[in-house]
């Protein structure tokens, strides 16, 4: 009857949350006590997980820094001022790409433009030299009287 | 004293000396709150100004619907979470993986060499906070604004948007899911 009464290790392990919250009647209290008394391992369970239980309630407060008003009031400012920059840079970075795109654009089409008429000019000056001695000068090669003998 | 109200306004105003008594006001609340969930005191001083930037930025959206402090609470814990996403603070979702942690075993093994009461208060805050953290998301929020922070009930609904016997809920399986954490941790680090 005695054996019956007492609380194994198990039955102490699931009552140790009503134990600390004393929720737990005066009988089973009592069995739990008792056991405790005799069981160093449960006892130390209890021990340890009260104390790690009870630092909620003595848990330190944390104390107000009293410069944080001026740190924020500084990283407020600090922030408006990177978004103004950031507002200019995002009206002024698309129109000074389009400027460059545009003058890139103009001094290509410039260039392309004097390269054509160059060769142009030297392609012109080079079918006068061609017409004027090969074309037209062909007598002075092959005269005529050359034809007549192979006929 | 300046209503609530009235200083919502200034501020949305962009009145500084409004602003100013705003942070002042309600600078401890959401400095505790972020700690409670990132537990590192540096941190959480750079979220409260995350929050208060926040808030100067979108006072504008406060309607006055719910209470001031409700919509602030709302923000920290907002910024917190993200923070612990993006930082990935919480890795370890099982308190198992303490156990790996040489430096943690040592001491609660060798708990007689501990002379020091600060460091093994310190080391049971450290075992605390990372089951709080392995908890999931809605559980731990309520448990921390509730615990840490002692925020009623109601408030919490009302953070959360959910009902009150939701938070009850919430909370009730929170305290349990902890109990069982620390207790398998303990059973499997003290003997």
């Amino acid at each position: 009857m005695k054996k019956q009464n007492k609380m194994k290790c198990k039955e102490v392990h699931k009552l140790i949350g009503p134990f600390l919250n004393g929720s737990m009647d005066v009988k089973k209290s009592g069995l739990f006590r008792s056991h405790l008394s005799e069981c160093r391992s449960c006892e130390k369970l209890v021990g340890e997980l009260s104390a790690t239980l009870s630092i909620l309630d003595e848990q330190k407060r944390i104390l107000p820094d009293p410069f944080m008003h001026t740190r924020i009031w500084q990283e407020i400012e600090n922030r408006q001022k990177t978004n103004v920059l950031f507002s200019v840079r995002r009206i002024v970075q698309p129109i000074m790409v389009a400027a460059i795109l545009i003058i890139g654009i103009y001094i290509g089409i410039g260039l392309g433009n004097s390269y054509v008429s160059e060769a142009e000019e030297i392609a012109s000056v080079d079918n006068r030299t061609l017409v004027d001695e090969f074309l037209f000068n062909e007598m002075d090669y092959e005269p005529i009287e050359i034809f007549l003998i192979d006929k | 004293m300046i209503s609530e109200s009235n200083l919502v306004e200034d501020v949305k105003r962009k009145d500084h000396a409004a602003f100013k008594k705003l942070v002042d006001q309600y600078q401890e609340m959401v400095l505790n709150t972020c700690y409670g969930f990132v537990h590192d005191i540096d941190d959480a001083k750079d979220l409260t100004q995350e929050v208060f930037i926040k808030i100067y930025d979108s006072i504008h959206k406060f309607r006055g619907d719910a209470k001031l402090s409700t919509w602030i609470y709302r923000i920290s814990v907002n910024k917190s979470l993200n923070f612990i996403r993006a930082a990935k603070k919480v890795k370890i979702t099982d308190l198992d993986a303490l156990s790996n942690s040489r430096d943690l075993k040592l001491r609660v093994h060798h708990e007689s060499e501990l002379a020091d009461i600060e460091m093994e208060r310190e080391q049971r805050s450290r075992i605390l906070f990372k089951a709080i953290d392995s908890l999931n998301e809605n559980q731990r929020i309520a448990f921390s604004l509730n615990k840490l922070e002692d925020v009623s009930y109601n408030e919490i609904g009302e953070i959360m948007n959910i009902s009150l016997p939701a938070v009850e809920s919430l909370i009730h399986r929170a305290k349990l899911n902890l109990q069982k954490k620390l207790i398998k941790y303990y059973k499997k680090n003290l003997n």
